[in-house]
Order: C-alpha cells, then sequence, then structure tokens
C-alpha cells in the first residue's frame, strides 16, 4: 500500500490503526503485527491509575462483544516512563487515548506527554465530567467545545475526538470541530446490556458493545457526519474484513480502526490490510 | 489462529466430549496447564473464539476435553473427523512443576480436563501424584481408567452414585490432617476453588488454582477475563494464568 496521505496532520503508512485498549501495551503482539498498523492508539491514560471495573467484564451477543473493562490503567506516570518508550519503539506513530474526568485532568494529560514524540491524542469522552454533576462530555457539545480549546493550548498537532455513538453526536462532532479537532474517531462503543443470570435474582451485564453487530449502526452514523464536518472522520465500528473497511472509506472515513477483530484474531488487522489493498487496487 | 482440522470426536457420557484435532505446530509447543482457543464455525456468531485447556497431546494432535455449556460448545460438539477448525495457542502459563512429589490435584467435574497431560509430565518427571476428583454423579466422573493409570484416585459424587458421598473437599481435607504434599493444584467451579485454597492455606502447603473466566483474547490485550487479586486489583486468567498461587487469588470474590 502507498502512504496514506488522507489525515493531514498524521503521517500514516495506511489508514489502519489499532484501536484503543484491543492490544493491550503491544507487549503480547508479535513485533509484525504492530509494525504493520498505520498508527497506534493507546489504551486510554487517566492522570491517576484506576483499577477497573469487577468481573464480570465480557459478555457476548449475537455477532458482537459486550465489555466493560472500566478503563482500567496504569495512569499518566507508570505509562509515559515505563510504557511509552517501547510502543514509541514499535515504529508506527503513537496516539494517546486520553480520558478525564475534569477539563483539568485532560490539560495536565497532554502536558505531561506533548514532548515524549507522541503523535497526537485521542480524546475520550465517554467518561463523566465530574464538575458537571457526572454528564458526559459526550453529551454536553458546549463542555466538549471548551474542552478541545482548552487542549488546543497545550497541544497544536493531530488531536482526534472519539465519538460517542448516542447523545447529541451530530453537535459534538460539530462543536469538535469548531473548537479545532483534527479529526473525529466514529465511534465508540453502544451502551449495551446482556442477561446474564435469568430467574428471581436475575444478574445484568451492563458495558458497550462493539464487533461486526454494530458495524450498519457506525456505517450510517459515518455516513451522516462525512457530510456535515470537514475534518477527517476515522472510522472505527465492527470492521472484520477489508471489505468492512472499504465501506467505510466508501461512506466517507479517510482511516479506519480495528479493535474486536484483534481480539478474535490477532492476524486480523494484517489480513484486513491485504484485503483493503486488493479491493482498491481493483477499483 | 491457523487452520487445523478434526481427527476424531467421541462423545463419552452425556453432554461430555473428547474432541481430537491435528494441529502438530500447536501440539509440538503445548505444555501442561496451557490453553488453545477453538472456533469451529464460519459464521460470526458466536463471535468469540472458545478457550479450553490441553487435555493430551499426542503424536501431533491435541485433545481437549469438554462439556456442553453453550451455543459455542455445542457447535463444536457436531463436529466430525475431517471438518475443519481454527485454532490458537497455546497460550497462559504451564501449571507449576515441583522439585519434588507428591502433587495432589483436586478436580471438580470437567476441571479435570488439563490435568490428563500434567500427570503424564509428572510421572516422566518421576513425580507421585493423587487426584481427588469429584463430580455431582458417576456420569460427570470421566476416564477413570484411564486417570488411575498415572495417579490414586479419590473419587467423590454430591449424589453418593460413585466413590466417597458429598464435596470432593472433605477427603481432601482429611487426607491433609495425615500428610502434606509439596503442591495443591485444583481446577474446578470457583466454591471449591475457594475451599481448597483455603485448606492449602491452613494446612501451609503451597496451592495453585486453575482459575476460569469469560476471555476474549486469550492473551492479555483486552483485560476482560479479570479475577479480584489478593489485596487489590484484578488478575487476568489468560496472561497470569490459568494457574495461579492461591494467595493471589481474592478467595471471598470467587464467583
Amino acid at each position: 500500500m502507498k502512504p496514506w496521505s488522507e489525515i493531514p496532520d498524521l503521517s500514516l503508512t495506511n489508514p489502519l490503526m489499532l484501536a484503543s485498549g484491543t492490544w493491550g501495551f503491544g507487549e503480547n503482539l508479535s513485533r509484525e503485527v504492530l509494525a504493520s498498523a498505520g498508527a497506534l492508539v493507546s489504551k486510554g491514560i487517566s492522570l491517576n491509575p484506576r483499577p477497573g471495573n469487577p468481573p464480570p467484564r465480557l459478555s457476548e451477543a449475537p455477532c458482537g462483544l459486550i465489555n466493560s473493562i472500566g478503563l482500567e490503567n496504569p495512569g499518566l506516570a507508570v505509562f509515559r516512563e515505563k510504557i511509552l518508550p517501547r510502543l514509541l519503539s514499535y515504529g508506527p506513530p503513537v496516539l494517546v487515548n486520553i480520558l478525564g474526568e475534569s477539563e483539568e485532568e485532560f490539560v495536565r494529560l497532554v502536558e505531561g506527554l506533548r514532548k515524549t514524540g507522541v503523535a497526537g491524542f485521542e480524546v475520550n469522552i465517554s467518561c463523566p465530567n465530574v464538575k458537571k454533576g457526572g454528564i458526559a462530555f459526550a453529551r454536553d457539545p458546549e463542555g466538549v467545545f471548551r474542552l478541545i480549546r482548552g487542549l488546543r493550548d497545550q497541544w497544536g498537532g493531530f488531536l482526534t475526538v472519539k465519538l460517542s455513538p448516542v447523545g447529541p453526536v451530530e453537535e459534538v462532532a460539530l462543536a469538535a470541530e469548531e473548537a479545532g479537532a483534527s479529526a473525529l474517531t466514529c465511534a465508540n462503543t453502544y451502551p449495551a446490556l446482556a442477561v446474564v443470570q435469568e430467574g428471581r435474582h436475575p444478574r445484568f451485564h451492563l458495558g458497550g458493545l462493539s464487533g461486526p453487530a454494530i458495524k450498519p449502526l457506525t456505517l450510517r452514523l459515518v455516513y451522516e457526519l462525512s457530510r456535515k464536518v470537514r475534518i477527517p472522520l476515522i472510522a472505527s465500528g465492527g470492521i472484520s474484513s477489508g471489505r468492512d473497511a472499504y465501506e467505510y472509506l466508501l461512506c466517507g472515513a479517510r482511516a479506519f480502526q480495528v479493535g474486536t477483530a484483534t481480539l478474535i484474531d490477532p492476524g486480523a488487522p494484517r489480513r484486513i490490510l491485504s484485503e483493503l489493498d486488493a479491493l482498491l487496487k481493483d477499483r | 489462529m491457523i487452520a487445523a482440522r478434526v481427527y476424531t470426536q467421541r462423545r463419552l457420557a452425556p453432554g461430555y466430549f473428547l474432541l481430537t484435532i491435528e494441529a502438530p505446530a500447536v501440539a509440538e509447543k503445548a505444555r501442561p496447564g496451557q490453553f488453545v482457543r477453538v472456533r469451529g464455525w464460519y459464521s460470526r456468531d458466536p463471535l468469540l473464539p472458545r478457550p479450553f485447556s490441553i487435555h493430551e497431546v499426542a503424536e501431533g494432535r491435541l485433545v481437549l476435553l469438554y462439556q456442553v455449556r453453550g451455543p459455542g460448545t455445542r457447535r463444536l460438539s457436531h463436529l466430525r473427523r475431517g471438518d475443519p477448525v481454527e485454532i490458537d495457542g497455546p497460550l497462559g502459563r504451564p501449571f507449576p512443576l515441583p522439585e519434588e512429589g507428591p502433587v495432589w490435584l483436586v478436580a471438580g467435574g470437567i476441571g479435570v480436563a488439563p490435568f490428563l497431560f500434567y500427570l503424564q509430565k509428572l510421572r516422566e518427571n518421576g513425580l507421585s501424584a493423587r487426584l481427588f476428583y469429584g463430580g455431582r454423579r458417576r456420569d460427570d466422573l470421566l476416564r477413570l481408567r484411564r486417570f488411575s493409570t498415572l495417579a490414586g484416585i479419590v473419587p467423590v459424587t454430591e449424589d453418593g452414585s460413585r466413590g466417597r458421598p458429598g464435596l470432593v473437599t472433605v477427603p481432601l481435607e482429611e487426607a491433609l490432617q495425615k500428610n502434606r504434599p509439596a503442591l495443591i493444584l485444583a481446577c474446578g467451579p470457583p466454591g471449591m476453588l475457594r475451599a481448597v485454597g483455603r485448606l492449602g492455606e491452613l494446612y501451609r502447603v503451597p496451592t495453585y488454582l486453575s482459575l476460569e473466566a469469560m476471555m476474549a483474547c486469550g492473551r492479555g490485550l483486552c483485560l476482560g477475563c479479570a479475577v479480584p487479586r489478593r489485596g487489590g486489583g484484578y488478575l487476568k486468567v489468560c496472561v497470569e494464568g490459568p494457574a495461579v498461587d492461591s494467595r493471589e487469588v481474592d478467595l471471598e470474590a470467587l464467583v
């Protein structure tokens, strides 16, 4: 594949990014898999370590996976000192997915990482904003505008906002664009539920749905948003074949992320790329 | 995932199957205690490959002993000789191998699956072993003759239809009152693991628990197979286990 120049501010060898939270920190994947990606989007990093949620963290849905990992991560300091140098050694540009519970937390994350050689940031706005009574940033377009504006004072390079597929998606997308985001990642998982125990004392698993089940939903979202915003869209939602990726590109995406498919088979990213390459050459 | 083929499939008892897969590349690397992920269907539903401990390795073939529990295992149970499967592994850490025996194994139901391969390894290393093997009823106790060639077996059933009636942890504790093995290794339902963990600590015997959790990637990518760690945080069964020192596990939180 020729170098991929569809995303300004980001030098990609191909349009495939490994999605946040679906490749660990690379320690259990082969160097070939990591090096073959166009970009690596890190697991969500918060200012302080987060232990994550108690089990169950996973359940299955038809053609889909529901997860509630709870943003388990070692926090900024450990990530920067112990993990990031290795991620940077893999080759592809590294985007750090950052998550905060207030604007200040996001700002401190960018401050702490801007001089480390990272290629940019992916801003996770699906967490609750503590200062706003716990309402998610993704439900608050004005909050997103202020957040991204604030980050722009710290960082002029690549910055994508990972949208939630629910809530005022279009308003949030436009707010992020107006505030100066370089791109939008479209989108996070869908709020979902599985009944894990039936009967008189039912147990429920609440989490985010990913996988092939959500592809038609996110494909529609990418299609709609590509007609509303001018900044590039990075598609993320159930891509498990070159054809899936190709469909997203047809619907207006300029790059894409692969996540659940990598969990099923670590060989998936390279297979998807070679299938896409063949499709693009054919047409 | 690599492509492989079913060599044989045999029903051992209602709901229990023995699946042999021709996969020399995986079989060659496999160590007792490790697991593989298997998919035997082409559709995207069920989405995830299913993890199985390795029951035995013979002549480039992997033998899996499993119980039909849901849609994935049901599909696997329909496979016949020559059918294609996808396989991924071996994954996880091998079971610990002590310098000296004896080793006492505690199995609950299908938790016996990884112990045949392990018992063969113990024998190769000249370590003696006992197997405390519990099930609900006699049909749950599988391959007893095969196991009895490798270890002294204490069969236990909850309904008393075979061996001692009751729970497997009762004869285990009686035995601990008389002797101490070099290592206890348990695999089975969470309640049994909790009880074995407590006994191991009470009698000061190094005790490993082979944990089970819903799993997606099998290799530490998703952090999905979390089990509460003693003192806080979570173990990941796929990369830190399946078998972990009982003192690492928050036994009260095992469900």
